[in-house]
């Protein structure tokens, strides 16, 4: 071995702990208030003809292919990063308006802003008296 | 399609709270060999070209990248499944690594460095008969 990993030790704990992520790759973070959401993802690598973001009603759907070009002829010495195609569906805290979604991805993060859908937002009822 | 994913997310904070900022990740890495070259693949999402620092002190080479947190105007926080921080991780080069002529690139949030090796010396030593 050429390289000694002076992290292995937190490495071996979290490999414990990142077992449960498998199903949730790539993690999210959620911010919203009543009119709009974004959701950001960390999807560094991926090809960014390859993403694709869907939405239907309150449900994001987020798609990607990650694959290294592995050098040729070199062999693997670790190999932690993870690899393959991904589908992630999110459940959005409210119906969105699917013309109005943008997506943008920088520097390995996917961010995608959604408005939430006008007849989904809470309507004021007048009182009559 | 959705095959599976090997994944080791390593999200949870290396130094909790250093000089003040914000938590430090360990980004995940591949390493591969070649017959002249090392490559380390890292994932360093939000980090660019100008964030990073990439050093070498003795056999150590240390990759630090800063990353500032993302606030979006009138919009909370509700749901996180990944820490926004920092990234830290640190190798120790064996002897046959070239440091003066390492190569670091940055592409979507992806560090890739080609280490090359350097020359074996090899010395032959003649043995002269008595």
């Amino acid at each position: 071995m050429f390289f000694t990993d002076l992290d292995r030790w937190h490495r071996s704990v979290l490999g414990e702990l990142s077992r449960g992520f498998q199903r949730t790759y790539p993690g999210i973070r959620l911010y919203q208030n009543n009119e709009r959401a974004t959701v950001l993802a960390e999807v560094p690598g991926v090809n960014p003809d390859t993403i694709d973001v869907t939405v239907q009603d309150d449900q994001l759907t987020l798609k990607a292919e990650k694959n290294t070009e592995k050098p040729e002829g070199a062999r693997e010495i670790r190999s932690e990063r993870p690899e393959g195609s991904f589908t992630r569906v999110v459940s959005l805290p409210f119906r969105v308006d699917s013309n109005q979604v943008n997506a943008k991805y920088s520097n390995g993060v996917l961010e995608v802003s959604l408005p939430r859908a006008e007849e989904d937002k809470p309507r004021k009822i007048a009182v009559a008296s | 399609m959705s095959t599976a994913i090997e994944t080791k997310q390593e999200n949870t904070p290396v130094v909790e709270q250093r000089e003040g900022r914000s938590r430090v990740y360990a980004p995940a890495v591949d390493i591969y060999e070649a017959n002249d070259h090392f490559v380390v693949l890292a994932d360093v999402p939000g980090v660019t070209e100008s964030s990073i620092d990439i050093t070498i002190e003795k056999n150590v080479l240390t990759i630090e990248g800063k990353v500032e947190e993302k606030h979006y105007d009138g919009l909370e926080l509700s749901y996180s499944e990944f820490g926004v921080g920092d990234y830290y991780r640190a190798f120790t080069l064996s002897d046959d690594v070239d440091r003066d002529n390492i190569q670091a690139t940055v592409s979507q949030g992806t560090l890739r460095l080609k280490l090359p090796k350097t020359e074996p010396s090899k010395k032959k030593i003649t043995v002269s008969a008595e």
